[in-house]
């Protein structure tokens, strides 16, 4: 071949490939880096646990009406978490991308799915978001743009579904942005969910995960899993019955004090409550003299203590 | 971009024809479920490989960059895109290649959703309009209000060329009939001849337009409200019991009759080769639903309908992260799905048992509103304001409630 | 040799050259994915705040939606959840007497630097001088001192806060563009033994805190501060602890409020 040809083919073919702007490397097993939250990543929230939440009155009252039976309905037992629960669950991402085969660019970026996450696909080609009557997924609908070295993306059309796992709601109206910046091997993602219907101000939360070369994810393989309702309980077999607590009768509402002595109202969240100036309406408290369930033993630590209350810690 | 590519070029199959073909349901399978436009223009070497993949050719990608237009000689789209792309992981997005389909807009005011290869909805003209399109020509299932239908019947315009051919009401309201006349009359009756009917085949055909059927109560009531509703927009045809079926563009179609719901002549449209239920008021994603009394609607009219409709959805179970599901296209608000009606189901129960619950404890219909048992979905489905507002919702409830006392 | 072969090796050789240019210019360009390293503050060209790839000054607030139980309050003795906690560190650990640390002149254990930032709290940081960024703290009135360039750490006793190397990290240009962003990373050291929790979880003085700050403007114009942080102990952890913690940019100082330490 002509060696003029052929250098000028591999440098179009190495200049098409090569980013405009410095974007980096996503593809991957990731596994979870995670240092706080064990207790909603593991075992989960206990059921009226809106510390850190910044919901409103709406919100507040939507989640005090949550009855977990809800979830042991066959037509609530194969639902997905929203979005957000990338920073909320416990698992790895497998995150890979599709190119046009034909240009070579970027089409998308696919973060996994998990068990009770559905797969995320991040739209990189500049195509517009769905109408608002469009359908709304699990999943949602992602675009994504790169500023700098900071993959941004946009979430919209989420199904309506909780935030947290007791059922601290957010609405089909959110909105999830989130920032994916890397360190090295470390992949940190901020992401920050935008519900005018349940929050006050937007939630921010952010988690870190290690590329992993043995690409052991524990769960989160990314491969979504096939899921088929039964019924589990015969009483909830009743056409139409839907498991709530109705206003004023959550029996939950004091387990958090009771436990911790944190007072309710901030159990029951609110953005005032997430301000380092809160901590000066919570001077009464005197924390529980010893802990004594899900101190950060077993799987989530060092070998338990057995104290003969049957109760590890 | 999407309004200019909707504006120059048709959206739908290249091979739709003005006529519907004589034999059956056997059109050139170019069976692309939707377009939308490609951020960038197709190089020569993309157009010649999408010139021989396109025609021809089964494509069944989940999406698909449009192949040029006529028309719009601007707009070259490439047909390689869906066939080799999307065709491969990308279908794996759980629902997410239906959200891949850029919206077609109508006109201006309307927002045309595609929703299968040949179902489109039209939102934006009073309440929604569903769209089937096949070789017997268009069904229309409502056609929103009166004001809205030469939009309706352009949108219509934009996605084929055949004739509408039945119109199906879901109820009585002026924003599902209020366009029954303009478009029934643009379309080209089913009906022929009468034979030994007993009446004029310009009665029996509607004057050679488009059938208009919906429950008889419907007519009942749309007969009695001479101001709001002309003789040109009642319906033609009515069924009476509990349901009407029909076989039209390969298509069954059940016509299901929800009594004493939003109202006592509610119906929702099942389609059943489409997989698509077009539910009327009786799922609103917008607001509460109404449920107006005085037509003979009832709070547990309206569960029963939507659980009714909960046992006739199909959730994408097992395999939840495909897209394969019943869509249910909403008296308003956005295309829905299994998740969204017991969503809405859940919601409407409960409100259902918070002001059954004041009832039996001897609360007035003021002592229930000042309570407001709404808190917590008052925000995503109530309004203080408008022609449908929470306190009607309530008093609404209360009066279905206490009224079977 | 003829001309005409001559021509052709000529055009062999500059068709040659050509690609091995490119495959070597292609392979600096490649993605900042290791985390590229343009180590601007070095002191030899730019100073720190000259070379500043992004803006950290300002006034900025802790935002609490993650360990709201172990941070807005104190835990309970013997709570380690989410740490990887060594043997070792559960004996100190359970150990743990607030009147203790009070008795002996000892309230700021918990506002060590591998702790300080979990503390709710606001930041202020300023440029102390052209290549010396400072973050202070109002809870526990700490002051965090990041060294670019060549600074070398003074002999002497281990302090709450360490000795802390800066280095601004930005991603490698790209095609001749150098792109936007950056993000500040300090490595700290040289720390006093104290608690990476205020319910006496230690760390010892062997501890090295690795710390990569990021900005981000939102949409709205709200700007916030991402640090991703690892604590490796090899006395106290089994493991390095890795956490995110996310600080939102105020407009001022109004709500700047200094409190002293507190042991419980």
């Amino acid at each position: 071949m002509n060696p003029w040809k052929l250098g000028a083919l591999v440098m179009a073919g190495v200049l098409v490939t090569v980013p405009a702007f410095a974007q980096f490397d996503l593809t991957g097993k990731w596994a979870s880096r995670s240092g706080q939250d064990a207790m909603e990543r593991g075992p989960g929230p206990d059921p009226v646990d809106y510390l850190g939440l910044p919901l409103n009155d709406e919100g507040r009252a939507r989640a005090l009406s949550y009855d977990y039976s809800l979830m042991s309905l066959p037509e609530g037992q194969c639902g997905y978490h929203t979005p957000f629960y990338i920073v909320l669950g416990p698992f790895g991402l497998h995150m890979w991308n599709e190119f046009d085969p034909v240009t070579g660019r970027l089409v998308a970026w696919k973060i996994g799915a998990w068990v009770d996450k559905d797969i995320q696909t991040i739209w990189m080609d500049g195509r517009p978001h769905p109408s608002p009557n469009a359908p709304r997924t699990y999943g949602g609908f992602t675009t994504g743009r790169w500023e700098g070295d900071t993959l941004i993306t946009t979430t919209t059309h989420m199904k309506s579904t909780t935030i947290r796992r007791n059922g601290a709601p957010v609405s089909d109206h959110a909105t999830m942005t989130m920032y994916m910046v890397r360190h090295g091997d470390l992949l940190t993602i901020r992401a920050v969910m935008d519900d005018p219907v349940y929050f006050s101000e937007p939630l921010v939360r952010s988690r870190v995960w290690a590329l992993d070369p043995r690409g052991n994810l524990n769960l989160g393989n990314g491969v979504a899993s096939p899921c088929e309702p039964i019924a589990e309980l015969p009483r909830l077999d009743i056409a139409g019955l839907v498991p709530h607590h109705l206003p004023g009768q959550n029996p939950f509402v004091n387990e958090l004090t009771q436990m911790y002595n944190i007072p309710v109202e901030a159990v029951l969240g609110g953005a005032e409550t997430l301000y380092p100036e809160y901590r000066k309406k919570l001077t009464g408290y005197v924390p529980p003299a010893m802990c004594k369930r899900y101190c950060g033993c077993g799987g989530l630590g060092v070998p338990c203590i057995e104290d003969g209350s049957g109760v590890p810690r | 971009m999407l309004q200019e590519t909707l504006r120059r070029g048709r959206l739908v199959d290249e091979h739709d024809q003005a006529q519907p073909p004589a034999s059956g349901y056997n059109k050139p399978h170019f069976n692309r479920i939707a377009a939308y436009p490609c951020p960038w223009k197709p190089t020569s070497v993309q157009a010649s490989i999408a010139g021989a993949v396109g025609r021809g050719q089964i494509m069944n990608g989940i999406s698909a960059c449009r192949t040029a237009a006529a028309g719009s000689p601007s707009r070259q789209r490439d047909g390689v895109l869906a066939a080799l792309l999307l065709a491969g992981g990308l279908c794996a997005g759980g629902g997410g290649a239906l959200l891949a389909r850029v919206p077609q807009q109508g006109s201006d005011d309307l927002d045309v959703v595609q929703v299968r290869s040949d179902f489109y909805m039209i939102a934006g003209a009073g309440g929604n309009v569903a769209v089937q399109v096949g070789p017997a020509g268009v069904i229309l299932v409502d056609t929103g209000s009166a004001e809205m239908s030469d939009k309706v019947l352009a949108a219509v315009r934009r996605l084929t060329s055949r004739p509408i051919r039945y119109v199906i009401n879901t109820s009585a309201d002026t924003d599902h009939t209020g366009g029954n006349d303009k478009l029934s009359k643009a379309g080209q009756t089913i009906l022929g001849n009468p034979g030994s009917s007993g009446v004029s085949e310009e009665v029996y055909t509607n004057g050679g337009a488009a059938s208009v059927l919906a429950h008889e109560n419907v007519l009942a009531r749309m007969s009695g409200q001479q101001s709001l509703f002309p003789f040109a927009v009642l319906p033609t045809k009515t069924y009476s019991g509990r349901s009407y079926p029909m076989y039209l563009n390969g298509d069954g179609i059940q016509v299901l009759h929800m009594p004493a719901a939003h109202s006592d002549g509610d119906s929702v449209v099942f389609f059943r080769r489409a997989d698509v239920i077009v539910s009327g008021d009786i799922l609103d994603t917008t607001r509460f639903p109404v449920i107006d009394v005085a037509k003979g609607g009832s709070i547990q009219g309206e569960i029963d309908a939507l659980n009714h409709l909960v046992d006739m959805t199909i959730p994408p179970f097992p395999l939840r992260w495909r897209e394969d599901r019943t869509y249910v296209i909403p008296g308003h608000g956005f295309v829905s799905d299994y998740g969204d009606l017991v969503e809405y189901r859940n919601v409407v129960t409960i409100m259902r048992d918070r002001i059954q619950d004041m009832v039996v404890s001897g609360m007035t219909l003021q002592q229930v509103k000042v309570a407001d048992p709404t808190k917590g979905f008052r925000k995503r489905y109530g309004s203080d304001t408008g022609e449908w507002t929470t306190e009607m919702f309530i008093e609404a409830v209360y009066t279905s409630l206490t009224s079977r006392r | 040799m003829t001309r005409r072969a001559s021509r052709s090796l000529a055009a062999e050789l500059l068709g040659l050259t050509a690609m091995a240019l490119t495959v070597v210019w292609s392979s600096g360009l490649e993605a900042q994915g290791r985390g590229g390293q343009g180590r601007a503050g070095d002191g030899t060209s730019a100073t720190a705040k000259a070379a500043a790839p992004i803006d950290l000054t300002g006034y900025w607030v802790s935002v609490v939606t993650q360990d709201w139980r172990w941070r807005m309050v104190t835990p309970a003795k013997g709570d380690y959840a989410s740490i990887p906690i060594t043997a070792s560190a559960k004996k100190v650990g359970d150990g743990w007497d607030p009147a203790k640390d009070e008795a002996a002149g000892e309230p700021c254990k918990s506002y060590g630097a591998p702790a300080l930032m979990a503390v709710p709290t606001r930041l202020r940081i300023t440029w102390r001088d052209e290549n010396t960024l400072q973050v202070e703290t109002d809870a526990g009135t700490q002051t965090r001192q990041f060294h670019f360039g060549n600074w070398k750490p003074q002999r002497g006793s281990a302090t709450w806060q360490g000795d802390s190397i800066a280095e601004w990290e930005r991603p490698r240009p790209a095609r001749g563009v150098s792109p936007k962003g950056g993000s500040l990373k300090v490595v700290t050291t040289h720390l006093r033994p104290g608690y990476l929790r205020k319910n006496g979880v230690p760390y010892s003085a062997g501890v090295v805190l690795t710390e990569y700050w990021d900005v981000s403007t939102e949409r709205n114009g709200d700007q916030w501060i991402t640090i991703t942080s690892t604590v490796e102990d090899a006395r106290y952890l089994r493991e390095p602890w890795v956490t995110a913690l996310n600080f939102k940019n105020e407009r001022d100082g109004a709500k700047w409020d200094l409190t002293p330490c507190l042991a419980r």
